[in-house]
């Protein structure tokens, strides 16, 4: 109930959205106290240039297939490049010994990692939100993804 | 003895983390790997990989040289939330075609250290790691560079690349800036265990760079050291800046440096511009101009150099190189001639 509360005042919060865009909600263990984070700090989170959270605990981030919809929607909406594009960075990282987010297998995989580990984050469509989550933040989409509303990829 | 108890050490650890994780579905409990990232083995936060690189050389006046001049291994491993350990164990320049080195001689730890995350914004290092002056020498590794050849003024003559000692950094975000602050001291005299010849004596240093947007970085070093080769162990001043700026594959990189020396290393500045431009199907052209003026690996010389090559990326971990250098009064310092070279992350 808090979680879908949550995610209703984040809708409002963001009145100005262009009808064109989708969304894609960033989601947190139900039990996470993260109210705010913001566009930044959860870009740094994805980017793993912020390994601990206010807690003292490392974030787990997770990611879908680089060729997933919703990998390059969330891609583009945060760091407006391509997962692919980043790809230089992580070969940078690579070297100072950090590796990129752990990838799942679909959004399905993701909601149940996230509702059932601590300090994990990760993102899923609105309409695949389950109340075992907690929506911390929304994301605009540049890329329209309605239609995968059908079924939990 | 030692292996058994580290293998006995990441079994239980395995084990502990295998229990606490086995409500969570996680991705992948189990190691596997992945081209150019290694094997990851993510219930003990453990990961192993590296990266080779193999040249061909031909410096005109000079015998061509064919050799396997890196040969890396990476070793992370976060055994607690706020600890990372890191190291990077080197057989340098070990096979080529003038001879087989032993292995012995060939092996080196390029870096060893222990990052303790002290908040989310700050971390503590240390152990041996890089010298953070300019960017060069924090993203050396052949993979990630695109030529060959080094610029000289990043080269380990003008500074050495190693600290050995421990270094604070911290990032403030403000706006769409980040800027990053990291503050060093060296005390290779007592703390360099492999005991590096070119290494300093000691030293103390900064750098800062901010990140101006997405596509601009500027840098700031600072570095006082004194030099463990010299028998008059005199104060150097070092003071470099860095620019970098990369938008859709195309990239400009900068660096100048100026160094001032009380002992017969001799005073120093130079500078060097790259320019990257994407062409067709992966390949990327390059050019770059450097300068050096003052006394560069003990001879007094101000030299001209300018590079000009291809680079193919077919894959991410992949990269083959092929330069042509040339320039003025740059014989001794940085022959002429045709460089080129294989380097992939494993």
């Amino acid at each position: 109930m808090i979680t879908l509360r949550s995610a209703l005042l984040l809708s409002a919060c963001f009145c100005s959205t262009p009808l064109y865009a989708d969304d894609i909600f960033v989601i947190t263990h139900q039990q996470s106290s993260f109210a705010k984070l913001t566009p930044k700090l959860i870009e740094n989170i994805f980017l793993k240039k912020t390994l601990l959270n206010d807690t003292g605990n490392t974030w787990i981030p997770l990611n879908l297939d680089p060729n997933h919809p919703i990998r390059i929607a969330f891609s583009l909406a945060l760091f407006k490049k391509k997962p692919e594009d980043l790809e230089a960075y992580w070969n940078e990282q690579y070297f100072q010994g950090i590796t990129p987010p752990y990838v799942v297998a679909s959004e399905d995989a993701m909601l149940r990692f996230v509702s059932t580990t601590q300090n994990a984050i990760g993102y899923a469509l609105p309409c695949h939100i389950t109340d075992q989550v907690h929506v911390i933040f929304k994301v605009n989409s540049p890329l329209s993804l309605k239609q995968f509303c059908q079924k939990n990829l | 003895m030692m292996l058994n108890f580290l293998v006995i050490l990441l079994f239980e650890l395995g084990s502990i983390n295998h229990c606490a994780a086995k409500e969570a579905p996680s991705p992948v409990l189990s190691p596997h790997y992945q081209w150019g990232r290694g094997i990851t083995w993510q219930a003990i936060n453990l990961n192993l990989g590296g990266y080779f690189n193999a040249a061909y050389e031909h410096p005109q006046q000079f015998k061509e040289n064919i050799s396997l001049n890196d040969l890396s291994l990476f070793f992370t491993w976060s055994p607690h939330q706020r600890l990372r350990f890191f190291a990077e164990i080197e057989a340098e320049n070990w096979l080529s075609t003038q001879g087989i080195d032993s292995l012995d001689n060939s092996l080196s730890t390029e870096r060893l250290y222990l990052d303790i995350l002290t908040s989310p914004a700050s971390t503590l290092r240390l152990g041996k790691f890089l010298t953070p002056i300019g960017r060069w020498n924090l993203t050396h590794v052949s993979p990630l560079i695109w030529t060959t050849s080094r610029p000289l003024v990043t080269e380990r003559r003008l500074f050495t690349s190693h600290v050995n000692g421990a270094m604070f950094t911290h990032r403030v975000d403000f706006n769409d800036h980040t800027l990053g602050v990291a503050f060093y001291l060296d005390e290779s005299a007592t703390l360099d265990a492999f005991d590096n010849q070119l290494g300093f004596e000691n030293g103390v240093g900064s750098r800062i760079t901010l990140d101006v947007n997405d596509h601009v970085q500027i840098g700031t070093s600072w570095l006082n050291f004194k030099n463990k080769s010299f028998a008059q162990k005199s104060s150097n001043q070092l003071l470099g800046i860095d620019l970098l700026w990369k938008k859709n594959n195309y990239e400009l990189e900068f660096e100048a440096i100026y160094r001032t020396s009380e002992d017969n290393q001799g005073t120093e500045h130079g500078l060097y511009l790259q320019g990257v431009v994407p062409l067709m199907n992966d390949f990327f052209a390059i050019s770059r101009y450097e300068y050096v003026n003052g006394t560069h690996r003990y001879l007094p010389t101000t030299t001209h150099i300018g590079v000009t090559g291809l680079a193919w990326k077919p894959f991410t971990p992949l990269i083959i190189k092929a330069e042509y250098l040339f320039g003025d009064n740059n014989q001794f310092v940085a022959p002429t001639g045709l460089f080129t070279s294989v380097s992939m992350f494993f």
